[in-house]
């Protein structure tokens, strides 16, 4: 079960070109291509003759070809040419799905098409501003998108997991709030007079620092991490600023693709900084991934009597999986029909 | 751990009520501990099962656009012992917090300033509990005394958010 209405990452601007890509996202395997005017075109991965992936086909002009016996389908998803003959069958579509390029990130909308119209694609802006730079990965993880969600709000871990590169103890040792607003969550904790953590201690020059990060989880895809460093004392506007994007899209039930983008205001350019970030936060990915699916084993092995057990820090994983539940709970009413009239008697 | 709650984010009851917070948050998953309403009527809060019995405290708060409601404070006798306290605040005033003791702070009507950091506006509502501040500066920061549930759920002992 996965919330459709909304926009979710499907790839990065430069994985789609004029070859077709395929991706499973939602569950659903899609093919991506551009058209000769630049913009990206979705379509259901599977021809409506027999079924073949269209991602196995070619590009023709704004059109895409089945590699199988050519049935061409323009990018709203409808049939325009069957090689064999000339009649084209009425039931010769596939769906197309609305997408948006925003910010070197493609979005899809894989629910109602008229509901994207009035959504906007969430904010990230730091992927292009020249204010910024910023390292980024693609993964995808051997996990649910909710283990990942679970992950991101709940940085405890980061003690633990990625002890060697962005965690210590300041991390668990100071306290966390919650805001919970419309299908927003976030987790706010500030961390005084700290040691910075062995990354950005080399990052910032810093050894001790007064730190912070904002996990703001806009349900149901996309975490926007506002953290930073500044001297003891120094206000947080005044600090190194950060902005981790991480756009989680499931692909299944138990895998998620991950697109990751670290953006910071300080060193600007700076070729060998970016190095060290890739490499340091790629080894960080590497860790989360592995963890995940790890945990998602023992999730799949686990007995249904045996939940959870949440601690005050989870606070903002509790809040955002009943969210969760209440926008599948709202999308399986919308799409249930309504209850037939009985006509009195 | 605080617990920011926007208005929009409150729990729709089927009886037109609203649940504001609650422990276990999520239902059934462990035992219930307590929970927090606003409600039309001071008896129209969501029922527990018949097995479980429960304190209830409330109080009528008037908010700042004249309409009433009920604040509905429930608890496991075992767990917590619940109190609700109406207060008009005009200007500052300071919170006290007891050890093993849950803190809520509703605001009856906008610009209640929590912390000098956090503003509440119209039925949005703070909880504190565990490690948090045992003290709470509450201001008005705005036109006009500001009608203030807060709600105390006394533990018997650890008493938190999350169970």
């Amino acid at each position: 079960m996965f919330v459709r209405n909304a926009w979710y990452v499907i790839a990065q601007s430069e994985e789609i070109d004029r070859v077709p890509l395929k991706r499973t996202v939602l569950g659903e395997d899609v093919v991506l291509f551009r058209k000769t005017d630049g913009t990206v075109a979705a379509l259901d991965d599977r021809c409506a003759h027999r079924a073949y992936p269209l991602s196995e086909g070619r590009i023709v002009g704004d059109n895409i070809q089945c590699g199988y016996h050519g049935f061409e389908y323009n990018c709203a998803g409808v049939c325009v040419r069957v090689p064999a003959q000339a009649r084209i069958p009425e039931r010769a579509v596939v769906r197309s799905y609305p997408v948006v390029e925003s910010h070197r990130w493609v979005w899809i909308w894989m629910g109602d098409a008229a509901l994207a119209k009035t959504a906007e694609v969430p904010d990230t802006h730091w992927m292009t501003d020249p204010a910024w730079d910023r390292v980024t990965h693609q993964r995808l993880f051997e996990c649910s998108a909710d283990l990942i969600h679970d992950n991101l709000l709940d940085l405890t871990h980061e003690g633990f997991l990625h002890e060697s590169t962005i965690g210590d103890e300041a991390v668990y040792e100071n306290g966390i709030t919650v805001e919970v607003d419309g299908n927003t969550v976030s987790v706010d904790r500030w961390m005084p007079a700290c040691h910075p953590s062995a990354l950005f201690e080399k990052a910032t020059g810093l050894s001790l620092a007064d730190r912070w990060h904002t996990t703001v989880f806009q349900l149901p895809s996309l975490h926007v991490i506002h953290a930073g460093v500044v001297e003891v004392g120094g206000r947080r506007e005044d600090g190194h600023l950060l902005r981790v994007l991480n756009a989680i899209t499931p692909a299944t039930e138990n895998t998620a693709w991950y697109f990751y983008a670290f953006c910071r205001d300080f060193s600007v350019g700076d070729t060998a900084l970016n190095e060290l970030l890739a490499e340091s936060l790629g080894g960080v990915l590497t860790e989360d991934s592995d963890a995940l699916a790890l945990q998602q084993v023992k999730m799949e092995s686990r007995p249904a009597n045996m939940p959870d057990v949440l601690i005050a820090q989870d606070a903002g994983v509790a809040k955002a999986r009943r969210m969760m539940k209440q926008l599948l709970a709202a999308e399986f009413r919308a799409q249930s029909p309504a209850p037939e009239k009985v006509a009195a008697p | 751990m605080r617990l920011l709650l926007r208005a929009n984010a409150h729990r729709r009851e089927p009886g037109g009520g609203m649940e504001i917070a609650a422990s276990p948050d999520t239902r059934e998953r462990e035992r219930w501990q307590w929970d927090v309403h606003l409600a039309a009527d001071p008896v129209g809060e969501a029922p527990l099962p018949a097995s479980v019995e429960s304190l209830v405290a409330t109080g009528a708060m008037a908010l700042a656009d004249g309409s009433l409601v009920h604040v509905v404070a429930r608890s496991a006798p075992a767990e917590a012992v619940p109190s609700v306290e109406i207060h008009h605040l005009a200007d500052a005033m300071e919170l006290c917090r007891g050890l093993h003791e849950v803190m809520l702070v509703v605001a009856g009507g906008p610009g209640l300033l929590v912390e000098g950091r956090h503003r509440l506006e119209r039925l949005d509502a703070l909880v504190l509990e565990g490690d948090d501040p045992l003290t709470l500066p509450l201001e008005a920061d705005g036109a006009g005394p500001i009608p203030i549930a807060v709600i105390r759920l006394k533990g018997t002992g650890q008493l938190g958010w999350v169970p």
